[in-house]
């Protein structure tokens, strides 16, 4: 089956400019993103890893070059196109969470919710079973997010991201600020999630993680080093885990 | 969805949403307060002419100018309607119950210049306006106009013990009545017909044992003007005449005798409405820098929302509406404390007023108390939050803080003796200080405003 791209980069180029010096963090990157795979791109720390997702998902404009996303050219929108792209077609899941501390966690869901104009009620019996799903129980429904523990948090910033059935969900280190346990169940919900359709670009830098995508995408230095297709993940897979070693091995990892 | 975040705003900020409120239910109390006193005593005399059919002007003269005053005023085109008053003038040390010869228990005797009237013969205008009248007959009895009430703190049924011509008089309060210059500081009091005339009688006497033919009994000429007069104009020709034609005597005009009896009450108005705007402007002056250091301390919140797809306008609305309902609120708030207020207030201004104001509600003063304090919260709320639109959630996720905020690094830890803690505590103190700087500010004003208050209150209200 031929897979469709979501999202297209065509000669993406991001620089910054500190101190008057242009730096060009990712350079002249041609890429696909498939529809319903579990991306990952992975590459050491300051590779630009981050400063790619952010331009794929639209929260970043491209400094040259093209995005594309479901077919829709979004390099020239302004931040309140963007912002109101951002609404339907991604959902965000941060290293710091950043859930909003004054609001219930069933609040911060709801509030990115409410953004798409969907029926409240829906909305609401939608978020309940988003929970249900992720494993969190209805008791830490109204808590405050710093009531939570690192872990539940993330789940609930995951639960956010999905409220808007978003055509992709961008995830940059999802897992760096929890315990291995937490990362764990975290981990176990993206790939369910992506299971049942959802697809997701991850950014990490550990292998853990990266064993849940299908696709590994190794950046370095703000180009496309390699990549290795893993296919679906199947968990205590001996041969899928040698396969990823062996390629991030190749990259230099 | 914005509400929500209004809410999650004000838990964010809510000790200083607190002291906000609380700054401002005190500026809108002075505020509200202020108009109202301004409009309502503005409105107040006017519609009180109306109502008691009150002098446009009065002319005090002499009997023996009568026949010229009649010829005068009947020529005088600007005059519509007149009423001539015959009165006796006197002296009257007046003994409240308890008083006692040298006595500074504060129930000292009282000098009024007492304008005597016959109760009952009375026209159209100026008549007196009773508000309160006993239901008993008394032997002797005296109305007094309301202010005199207040002036002199008495009921209905009190003795009214005084001193008239070195006579000993006991009379009884039957009656309040209002009328706007002759129930003020032209003090008249209605007496019975037989004391009137005992007295007319007296001075009458006197006068021809003096055989002083320039003298005469006192005379008020209650003037009505044709419609569109000025009273000040036509106060001003009458005296003019009253020269040319060596008639002795003055005129007393309504304009006169409100901005007179106005002046005490605009002067309160205008210093409650003055400290009012002061608080309210520095408040709104911290509130923005407030605002200024809640974005920056929000950084990643807002860069969150923006990542979920808030646009800049939706978060800067839910901070302005975050400020803008604070102020609607402390304006409920303040204004039901004016309201509140009022009862006790009111009283203490009728020394001044020589009327009792019974205020209702004013939707001038409301409207532009509203509108000057939510309005100004508003713009306020809509200015401080405009580095909102130029944030940009990546910078604002990454590097939080740092990203926006380029604070010059006071103390450096590394060059500064001395124990971390007290390092800490003191770096945040100086990064705070713009804040501190305008807290204190603040309390400066607050209090020298409630000092100067009370002590105005003081001097002008209670020991007049
Ligand atoms: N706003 C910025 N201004 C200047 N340099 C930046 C900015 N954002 C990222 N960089 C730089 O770009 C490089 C790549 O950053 P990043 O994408 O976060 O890498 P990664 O996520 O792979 O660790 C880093 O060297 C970082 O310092
Ligand atoms: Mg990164």
């Amino acid at each position: 089956m031929p897979e469709k791209s979501m999202i297209k980069t065509e000669k993406l180029c991001k620089s910054f400019s500190v101190g008057g010096v242009q730096q060009h963090i990712i350079k002249n990157l041609d890429l696909d993103i498939y529809e319903g795979d579990f991306t990952v791109i992975m590459g050491s720390s300051g590779a630009g890893k981050s400063t790619l997702l952010y331009a794929l998902s639209g929260m970043d404009r491209a400094s040259l070059g093209r995005i594309l996303f479901c077919d829709k050219d979004i390099t020239h929108f302004t931040s309140d196109q963007l912002a109101i792209f951002r609404r339907r077609h991604c959902g965000f899941v941060f290293q710091q969470i950043h859930l909003i501390e004054t609001m219930s966690v069933m609040d911060n869901v709801l509030s990115a919710g409410m953004l798409t104009g969907q029926n409240k009620k829906r909305l609401v019996q939608n978020a309940k079973q988003l929970f249900e799903q992720v494993g969190i129980h209805e008791t830490l429904w109204r808590k405050f997010p710093n009531q939570l523990s690192g872990g539940e948090a993330q789940r609930a910033g995951i639960v956010r991201a999905l409220i808007n059935s978003p055509d992709m969900v961008f995830a940059d280190e999802p897992t760096g600020a929890l315990n291995s346990a937490s990362s764990d169940a975290v981990l176990n919900v993206l790939t369910q999630v992506n299971r049942s359709g959802q697809s997701i670009v991850m950014v990490t830098h550990d292998m853990k993680s990266a064993r849940r995508g299908n696709r590994i995408i190794y950046l370095k230095d703000g180009s496309i080093c390699g990549e290795c297709d893993l296919g679906s993940y199947v968990s205590g897979d001996r041969e899928r885990h040698e396969k990823l070693q062996d390629f991030l091995h190749r990259m230099g990892w | 969805m914005i509400i929500r975040l209004v809410k999650s705003n004000i838990r964010n900020d809510f000790g200083q949403i607190i002291s906000y409120f609380l700054i401002l239910i005190l500026s809108v109390w002075m505020l509200h307060t202020g108009l109202m006193i301004l409009f309502g005593y503005g409105r107040l005399y006017a519609e009180k002419q109306v109502e008691l059919n009150g002098s446009d002007l009065v002319i005090r003269t002499l009997s023996d100018s009568a026949q010229e005053m009649a010829q005068l005023l009947r020529a005088d085109t600007s005059i519509r309607d007149y009423e001539r008053y015959e009165i006796v003038n006197k002296e009257v040390t007046y003994r409240p119950d308890g008083y006692e010869e040298g006595s500074k228990n504060g129930y000292a005797e009282r000098e009024l210049n007492v304008l005597f009237e016959p109760y009952g013969e009375w026209g159209e205008i100026e008549a007196p306006g009773f508000v309160e009248q006993s239901a008993e007959e008394y032997d002797n009895p005296i109305y007094l106009s309301l202010y005199e009430k207040t002036n002199l703190g008495v009921e209905l049924g009190d003795t009214f013990h005084c001193q008239i011509s070195g006579k000993e008089y006991s009379f009884t309060i039957a009656g309040f009545f209002e009328q706007i210059i002759t129930g003020g500081m032209m003090e008249v009091a209605f007496v019975s017909p037989e004391q009137y005339n005992e007295w007319r009688e007296k001075l009458i006497k006197d006068m021809g044992n003096m055989g002083d033919m320039e003298y005469g009994i006192p005379y008020l000429y209650c003037v009505r003007l044709a419609g569109g007069e000025n009273d000040a104009a036509a106060g001003g020709e009458l005296m003019t005449e009253l020269g040319n034609r060596g008639i002795m005597g003055y005129v007393v005009t309504h304009s006169m005798t409100v901005s007179q009896y106005s002046y005490m009450q605009n002067i309160i108005a205008a210093i409650l409405s003055a400290f009012a705007l002061v608080i309210t402007g520095v408040s709104l002056i911290i509130i923005y820098f407030k605002i200024s250091n809640s974005i920056e301390q929000n950084i990643t919140n807002i860069g969150a929302l923006k990542a979920l797809g808030y646009t800049s306008a939706q978060i800067r609305l839910s901070m302005v509406l975050e400020f803008t309902l604070t102020a609607a609120v402390a304006c409920a708030a303040g204004v039901g404390i004016s309201y509140g207020t009022l009862p006790f207030l009111e009283p203490r201004l009728r020394h001044f007023a020589y009327m009792v104001w019974d205020y209702r509600f004013d939707p001038t003063a409301l409207f532009l108390t509203v509108v000057l304090i939510v309005g100004a919260a508003m713009l306020v709320s809509f200015f401080g939050t405009k580095s909102i639109v130029a944030l940009d959630p990546v910078q604002a996720l990454r590097f939080g803080l740092r990203a926006h905020s380029f604070r010059k690094n006071h103390f450096p830890i590394e060059a500064t003796g001395g124990s971390l803690t007290w390092l800490l505590a003191l770096k945040a103190s100086v990064q705070n200080r713009k804040q501190n700087i305008m807290l204190v500010g603040l309390m400066l004003v607050v209090g020298f405003v409630s000092t100067f208050s009370v002590f105005l209150g003081y001097n002008t209200i209670y020991k007049k």
